[in-house]
Order: structure tokens, then C-alpha cells, then sequence
């Protein structure tokens, strides 16, 4: 067994009284590629902001990497969601990605310099260095998405927390995202967020459901209960990607 | 142009061009932090050390910039913690800032109309020694973005992430809002504590419209505060109308002008092959 890279045991969150996460425990993994899936407003994001320390729970506790989440945060790359932005904020595509190297300002101009020569290498991994000196919020959500985890692989993470990284990508290309996290996959261990179960493909090895609680077994399986559970209802789930259903078959 | 044969018309052109450079660089920042009406509340609280200032008889200034300033790093640290409710809070510093100012200077007593130019502004009364003060914040202004550019382009565009990689994210933000404390102070002597936010932020608001680097649009709204100011005094001159109403109403104009007048092109999108086609637009 590979060694635990996130652990979170019975935190609960709330805000203004308002309970956003109750009693979640989850421990991810080196190398997992975790998919948490859940309706909107079911702490996803809150979950995210618990693991980079950004968020205090009220109780549980929180190791990152064997340290608290605000110390080992930059060793996460963050990838938020792409519709949070202000799509008329002036900042060329460039400019974004540069950000990851304000990490190296304490380490001197010397590893500085060395990550604004890693800039490039991101962005064509990436596929946008063409888009270079484009404003971000004039390129469509597929590109902004990909622009927005150049930045988080700027960073060279060993963690990768991503929300709800295709929300915001035509259907056609969700699949390149999930491609690309697949292959980043042999290197990083990813978590993602999303309240699109449909887009929890083929390409995740394990799934959680999170309403407020977090279901999770350690493995691919959703099973109905999780899903009963989760949504409160029962969610008539087509599993796309036969080869590798995320739902156990029915009867 | 006989009116440059006038110390006080040049001392005020001089001024003018002076206040374009530090409204230019703050108001691009205040406008893409959307921070217009923290700035507005920052200038209200003003004039309650203004009032301070002529009642225990310092200088009004400098009574202006001690509340500015407070006012910068309370609503600052308000606001960074809770996004909401921020408006309440502005709303009362701006009230209840003007109120100290009146209260004080009608407790000092004697000649206050004097006041009166700290509201609408007076290019009249401004001296060498305001002169020499604004161009010493301006030469601040540039030297903090000049070594900040970056960091704050971050903490404006992305402050969660920003923090993440280790940036001490509310300490940049209360830099800021502190610079914008002085800058507004300064303004406040060319127009008037009222007008300030316009002078701050129209020229920003119209050059967004049309650039999308940051260098840029502070660049292009320096020039556009220079015109402004300008063209304002010359009119108001010739009019004999007040200066800073009539600056203002040069830029509100050019605005709405600007509203007209077609934009940075919206929909370029690249022809470059990026895997994808163009049409994966808004999709939630």
C-alpha cells in the first residue's frame, strides 16, 4: 500500500451555524486518482478549501503530507473552477500561468527564473502556449481549464485538487481533460470535485459521494445506497464508457 | 493661453497631470478589484479628520490622511474576511465620516467655508508644497508597482490561489487599499472629496474597454486623466464654472462616448489548433 497523502478524520465544517461538511474522514492515497462526486451545495468545494488549509473545521483534524494543510499547501496545485472568474479581468493567458512562480519568491531569483523557463514547457503541455497573449476570459471554458492547471502544474505539485474541472468544457472535449489528468496521473496524485456524475469516466480509480457526509469505500464502485444516500433521491445513472462502469449492473 | 501667465493656473495644470499618473495606476486597481466603493467610503471618512483637523488647528490634510487611512485598513480587514455585507459597513463609514467632519467644524466655530473646497475641490488654493507632495506619492505609487506589478495582478485575479503559493495575500491588499487612502486625499484637492471615485476610476473603466494588459490600461489612463483634467480647467476657466465638477463632466462624457464606441474585439478567437474547436463556450 502506497503511503497516505491526505487525511482527514471526522472534520466537520459549518458556516454561520450552517453545517457544510458533518463528521467527513477520507484518506487518499499516493498515485490515487480520487473522483468525489455530489449535488451543488454538498461541500464539494468546501472539502477543497479543508485539504488547502484555507477553510478551519470547527472539529476533526486535517494532515497534508504529514503536516497541517496550511503548511503543505503549496505543495498542492489547485485548480478552481473556471467560471469563478471575471471573464473581463484584464490578464493575458501568460500572466496566469506566470503566477504559479510567485511560489519561488521566497527560494531567491535563482529558482524563479528556473520556473518561468518551466512556464513554457507547462503551457505547451498543455496545448496553450499559442494562446499566450490572449485575455483569459475571452478563450472558451476548455481553454481556460487548461490554462488553469498549467498554472497548477507550474507549481510542480505533488498533489492535484481539481473543481469540477469540466464543468464548464463542451461534452466533446471532456475527454481531452480527463486524458490529460490521466496522463498527469502517472505522476501526481489527483483529486477532483465534481456534481456531474456522468463525468466521473472511465479514467477515475476510485469514486467518493459527498453531501454534507462522504461515502466512500475506497474503490470505483458507487453503489446505490451511496447514491440514495447522497442525492436523497433515487438518480437514474447512465454509466457511459461500458468497458469500465462506474455502477454496479443492475439486478 | 494668457492663462498661463497665472502661477496658480500652472501650479493647478501641473497638479492635474500629477494626480493623472497615481489615478491612473490606483483606479486600474481599484476598478479590477471592484473596490469602487470601499474607495468612495475611504473619501467620505475623509472629511471627518478634515473637521478634526481644523477643530484642534492642524492641518486639514493631514487629519484627512490619519482617517483615510483607518478607514482604508478597517473596511481592508472587513472586507478580506467576510465578501458580504461589505456594503453595510461602507455605507456607515461613509455617513458617519462626513457627519464627524461637519460636527467638528461647526464646533470650531469662526470661518469654515473654507471646508467647502475639500468637497467640490479648489485648484485655487493648491501651493508648491501640495505640488511637492504629489509628485512624491506619485514617485511611491510607481516604485510599489514597479516592484509589485505581479504580485498584485495575483492577489487581484486570483487571491485563493495566490495565497496558496504562499503569498501574503492580505498584507498586499492592505498595501494597496492604503495607497489608494493617500492617492485619495490628493485627488480630493483637485475635485473634491464627492468626485473623487469618478477622477479614479473613469479613465481605468474606459481603457479596459480597449486594452487587456494591465501596463496598458494604466498607460493609456494616465493620458486620458491628463486630458481630462485638462480640458476641465481650461472650460471652467473660460466659463467661470467650478473646476473639479467641470473635470468631471469631461470624463463622465468621454465614458459614455466610450460606451459607443466599439470595444477590444471580443470574439477573436485563435486560429491557432489548440485540439479544440470554438464553440465550447459557457456550458453550466
Amino acid at each position: 500500500m502506497s503511503k497516505p497523502v491526505i487525511r482527514l478524520s471526522n472534520v466537520t465544517v459549518r458556516y454561520d451555524g450552517h453545517p457544510a461538511l458533518e463528521g467527513v474522514s477520507l484518506t487518499v492515497y499516493a498515485g490515487d486518482f480520487l473522483g468525489i462526486i455530489g449535488p451543488n451545495g454538498g461541500g464539494k468545494t468546501t472539502l477543497l478549501k479543508v485539504i488547502l488549509g484555507l477553510v478551519v473545521p470547527v472539529t476533526g483534524r486535517v494532515e497534508v503530507l504529514g503536516m497541517a494543510p496550511a503548511q503543505a499547501r503549496h505543495r498542492i496545485g489547485y485548480v478552481p473552477q473556471v467560471m469563478d472568474f471575471d471573464p473581463d479581468f484584464p490578464i493575458q493567458v501568460a500572466d496566469v500561468v506566470r503566477m504559479g512562480c510567485l511560489k519561488y519568491l521566497r527560494f531567491g531569483n535563482e529558482s524563479r527564473r528556473q520556473c518561468l523557463e518551466n512556464v513554457e514547457e507547462a503551457m505547451r503541455r498543455m496545448g496553450v502556449w499559442e494562446l499566450r497573449e490572449r485575455q483569459m476570459g475571452r478563450l472558451s471554458g476548455g481553454e481556460r481549464q487548461r490554462v488553469l492547471i498549467a498554472r497548477a502544474l507550474v507549481t510542480e505539485p505533488e498533489i492535484l485538487l481539481l473543481d469540477e474541472p469540466t464543468a464548464s468544457v463542451d461534452s466533446r472535449f471532456q475527454v481531452t481533460i480527463y486524458q490529460i489528468l490521466s496522463r498527469l496521473n502517472e505522476t501526481l496524485t489527483i483529486c477532483l470535485v465534481s456534481h456531474d456524475i456522468g463525468v466521473i469516466s472511465s479514467y477515475v480509480k476510485k469514486v467518493a459521494c459527498l453531501n454534507q457526509h462522504l461515502f466512500y469505500h475506497g474503490e470505483k464502485e458507487i453503489t446505490e445506497e451511496m447514491l440514495m444516500k447522497t442525492y436523497r433521491c433515487p438518480v437514474d445513472l447512465i454509466a457511459h464508457g461500458v468497458p469500465h462502469r462506474v455502477l454496479k449492473r443492475h439486478g | 493661453m494668457e492663462l498661463l501667465h497665472f502661477e496658480f493656473f500652472r501650479n493647478a495644470l501641473i497638479a492635474g497631470l500629477f494626480v493623472s499618473v497615481a489615478c491612473a495606476i490606483i483606479g486600474t486597481y481599484v476598478v479590477i478589484n471592484r473596490i469602487v466603493f470601499i474607495t468612495g467610503g475611504i473619501a467620505h471618512a475623509a472629511y471627518g479628520g478634515i473637521g478634526l483637523g481644523v477643530f484642534f488647528g492642524l492641518n486639514p490634510v493631514l487629519g484627512a490622511v490619519v482617517f483615510s487611512l483607518a478607514a482604508a485598513f478597517g473596511m481592508g480587514t472587513v472586507s478580506y474576511k467576510t465578501k458580504q455585507r461589505i456594503d453595510t459597513l461602507i455605507g456607515v463609514m461613509w455617513a458617519v465620516g462626513m457627519a464627524i467632519g461637519i460636527v467638528f467644524a461647526d464646533l470650531a466655530g469662526g470661518y469654515t467655508a473654507g471646508l467647502m473646497s475639500y468637497l467640490f475641490g479648489s485648484i485655487l488654493t493648491i501651493s508648491k508644497t501640495d505640488l511637492l507632495l504629489m509628485a512624491g506619492l506619485d514617485i511611491l505609487v510607481l516604485i510599489t508597482t514597479g516592484l509589485f506589478y505581479q504580485r498584485w495582478l495575483s492577489i487581484s485575479f486570483d487571491p485563493e490561489f495566490s495565497e496558496i503559493v504562499g503569498l501574503p495575500v492580505k498584507r498586499y491588499y492592505l498595501l494597496l487599499l492604503g495607497l489608494t487612502a493617500l492617492t485619495v486625499v490628493m485627488v480630493m484637492r483637485m475635485v473634491g472629496i464627492i468626485m473623487v471615485i469618478a477622477l479614479l476610476t473613469i479613465p481605468p473603466a474606459i481603457a479596459n474597454r480597449y486594452f487587456t494588459s494591465l501596463k496598458k490600461i494604466m498607460a493609456f489612463a494616465c493620458l486620458l486623466g491628463a486630458l481630462f483634467t485638462v480640458t476641465g480647467m481650461f472650460i471652467s476657466f473660460y466659463l467661470d464654472l467650478t473646476s473639479g465638477a467641470m473635470i468631471i463632466l469631461v470624463a463622465g462624457i468621454a465614458y459614455f462616448i466610450s460606451l459607443g464606441i466599439n470595444p477590444k474585439p471580443r470574439s477573436s478567437r485563435s486560429m491557432v489548433n489548440t485540439g479544440e474547436g470554438g464553440k465550447d463556450g459557457i456550458a453550466s
